[in-house]
């Protein structure tokens, strides 16, 4: 499943999922880790990795993770389900309330319809569904050019 | 009204083109049936019983004329030659085919019109009192709040995938015309001591299959805290609002489980937080907005006129009609009209391709070109002069729309049901029809007074049956129709939820026993007493033994 950058370009992914047990960790990973064992074996994973990322699901507290948040490159925010908005509100609050300036994915059920909303909201990298055409998907992030809301973005240039 | 800026223009033109591209993707099999029922929904379209059924934005209920004749033209072309007004103050067509819809939204983005986020589990078009800027009873002009409103909940990127459809509705006056307490936010315009105007915030009210009154979260909101506060409340529901249940999904399950003084806490945390963002809003983006209005000029006119009077005297139908469907306007010499669109033999809140041209016409003539849609389906000519209010009746009378009835027994609210909706469990037309045609006598209908009926074809509550006077509810009992009878609710500023009379009653019996229950009131009530007082008075016992007297 393609990665798309917000600069709408196709990146490689270079990390590896530890929160599933099939992977091991080594110095030179580029560690995806789950909440819990963030919590409960951060020095030793940031000690032994060489870039640390989470992967939230829609019912974590953004707020778990605010003493770690300098360590961490990426934040994965989850779209088990596309209707499923809450991840939305966990991005622009990682964004807009704790100044987060690391790179949060979308991961799961990522639609092109949704894109330009994920951005908006302080997405930086979007894990495209399968069923989603790449090629056509980095053109809908300029589906609607104007929007009344105040934009991170622009801002931020996230 | 609301004129649009380049940039509004813009974006209803290309939420046009993106729902155009997501319809052929679609079509075409390369759009997932549940992604792009999710996608559709967030742009007014269902598939109902029938046919797909597209739900057309009037935003706060304001119309103008140019875009009265558009919606005459799309029932014209591309439905039945009809359309429907919803309590939600919208316009529905019930046959459109799924191909046609973009062409139709190409249609109303010509007039400043569309069908965004008029379903969905989104923030859905805000409605407000239709008798906004015209009624002398008014604190401050609503409009421009729901306006401010409608751009910041537009395609709103944080809250456009909530747990369930999200409701507001805003009043300016001193009496709720909008019903602001069974919406998810109600929002009352007022002042505070010195002067400044606010707003107090009613969160949590719904209808549907749990019904609640909504409860007060801020008694006064200051004006330049609007939509942040609003953000913090969107804010906390979306995060924590159930998913797991769409039956317990809407704020109102949250704020009941909680408790309103936790929520209320919740969302003040969260409102310290943002209270002093971009959100807040500055005077001169409030001015802004309401420059953008364009509010009307009104001529300075006597306050009484003899001929008017005269026409009162010797014509006793216009008479009637003028008491009934007409109400005082804030400017010396004009009146508020009301077109009734619950006429013999008209489903309520249908109209015609032909009757939509010929208000179109009436407002041009007679009300500066606008008009209004309500809550309880009919449609408001807000400004007409009273020298001008009897060529407007007969004018009226040739459309089959002024019968005098409004606020009466046959001034129902009513939802599509079995007719048309793939929701429903029974018919509620029929019913409303059977009902109208009892009470068709203008004398009895003058007798019982003021008394509102309201029909739900299911526990979604459309019709908000748990607010009539007398609500009607229908269930199915083994493939038969049959209604569950409320009495004693109520949508007024002091709203009340109708408690169950008894057994449901099957369809063949249901008018009898409405009708039962009217002559029952009759009968009970001191002088002049409203329907609401004497069932207060005498509690439900009397009518439930008239209703089910032959059980």
């Amino acid at each position: 499943m393609p990665i798309i950058n917000n600069h709408h370009q196709v990146i490689d992914d270079d990390w590896v999922d530890f929160s599933l047990e099939s992977n091991s960790l080594d110095s030179s990973s580029k560690a995806i880790v789950s909440l819990d064992q963030l919590k409960n074996e951060f020095e030793e994973l940031k000690n032994t990795s060489q870039a640390l990322a989470v992967k939230l699901s829609e019912t974590d507290s953004v707020d778990d993770i605010l003493p770690f948040l300098n360590d961490l490159q990426m934040v994965i925010l989850q779209f088990k389900v596309f209707a499923d908005g809450r991840a939305f509100s966990q991005s622009k609050l990682l964004r807009d309330r704790y100044s987060y300036q690391g790179q949060i994915r979308a991961v799961g059920d990522v639609i092109r319809d949704q894109l330009s909303f994920m951005q908006r909201c302080g997405f930086s990298q979007f894990q495209l569904s399968e069923t989603e055409d790449v090629n056509q998907a980095i053109h809908a992030f300029s589906d609607i050019s104007n929007t009344y809301q105040s934009e991170l973005v622009k801002a931020n240039n996230y | 009204m609301y004129a649009y800026s380049q940039i509004d223009q813009q974006l209803v033109d290309e939420r046009v083109d993106q729902f155009r591209d997501q319809t052929a993707r679609f079509l075409a099999g390369k759009l997932d049936e549940e992604v792009f029922k999710q996608l559709r929904l967030r742009n007014g379209l269902y598939v109902q019983r029938h046919a797909p059924m597209l739900r057309v934005a009037v935003p706060y209920g304001v119309l103008n004329s140019i875009q009265m004749r558009t919606l005459a033209d799309i029932a014209r072309t591309y439905d039945k030659g009809y359309a429907h007004v919803t309590t939600r103050q919208n316009f529905q067509f019930n046959w459109p085919t799924i191909e046609s819809v973009p062409d139709i939204l190409a249609e109303l983005a010509k007039v400043q019109m569309h069908a965004i986020q008029t379903s969905g589990n989104c923030i859905r078009n805000v409605t407000s009192d239709p008798l906004a800027g015209a009624s002398a009873d008014e604190v401050e002009d609503p409009r421009v709040w729901c306006e401010i409103i409608r751009q910041w909940s537009t395609l709103h990127p944080e809250f456009s995938y909530l747990p369930r459809k999200f409701k507001f509705a805003v009043t300016g006056a001193t009496e709720d015309r909008v019903a602001v307490q069974v919406h998810d936010i109600g929002l009352q315009v007022l002042r505070n001591d010195v002067g400044e105007v606010g707003f107090k915030v009613y969160v949590g009210g719904g209808m549907g299959r749990t019904p609640v009154i909504g409860k007060v979260i801020k008694e006064f909101l200051p004006r330049t805290d609007f939509l942040s506060y609003l953000d913090a409340i969107l804010r906390v529901y979306n995060l924590y609002g159930r998913r797991d249940n769409i039956y317990k999904a809407r704020i109102k399950i949250l704020v009941n489980a909680i408790g309103i003084d936790k929520f209320r806490n919740m969302v003040e945390e969260e409102w310290a937080q943002v209270r002093d963002s971009e959100l807040k809003l500055s005077d001169s983006r409030i001015e802004a907005v309401t420059d953008a209005f364009n509010f009307l000029q009104y001529k300075t006119l006597p306050a009484t006129d003899k001929e008017h009077e005269q026409q009162l005297l010797s014509n006793p139908i216009f008479s009637s009609w003028y008491r009934q469907n007409t109400r005082a306007h804030k400017k010396n010499g004009y009146r508020i009209v009301y077109v009734s669109l619950k006429g013999h033999g008209q489903a309520p809140g249908d109209v015609t391709d032909l009757q939509m041209d010929g208000i179109a016409d009436l407002a041009d003539q007679y009300s500066m070109g606008e008009i209004r849609t309500t809550y309880s389906q009919n449609m408001v000519l807000a400004h007409v002069e009273q020298t001008q209010l009897y060529g407007l009746w007969r004018a009226l009378n040739k459309l089959k729309l002024a019968v005098p009835n409004i606020d009466t027994v046959t001034d129902l609210i009513c939802c599509p049901g079995f007719d048309f909706c793939g929701l429903a469990n029974a018919t509620s037309i029929d019913v409303s029809e059977d009902i109208m045609a009892r009470f068709e006598k203008l004398d009895r209908l003058y007798d019982v007074g003021e008394l509102n009926i309201k029909i739900s074809g299911c526990m979604n509550a459309c019709g908000h049956h748990h607010v009539g006077h007398i609500g009607l509810l229908g269930v199915d009992k083994k493939g038969e129709d049959w209604y569950q009878i409320t009495l004693g609710g109520s949508a007024t500023n002091h709203t009340a939820l109708g408690k169950v009379l008894g057994p449901s009653i099957v369809k063949s019996k249901i008018g009898d026993a409405v009708e039962t229950i009217i002559e029952t009131y009759l009968q009970l009530r001191d002088p002049n007493e409203h329907f609401l007082k004497t069932l207060a008075r005498v509690g439900r016992a009397p009518f439930k033994a008239q209703v089910y007297a032959d059980n």
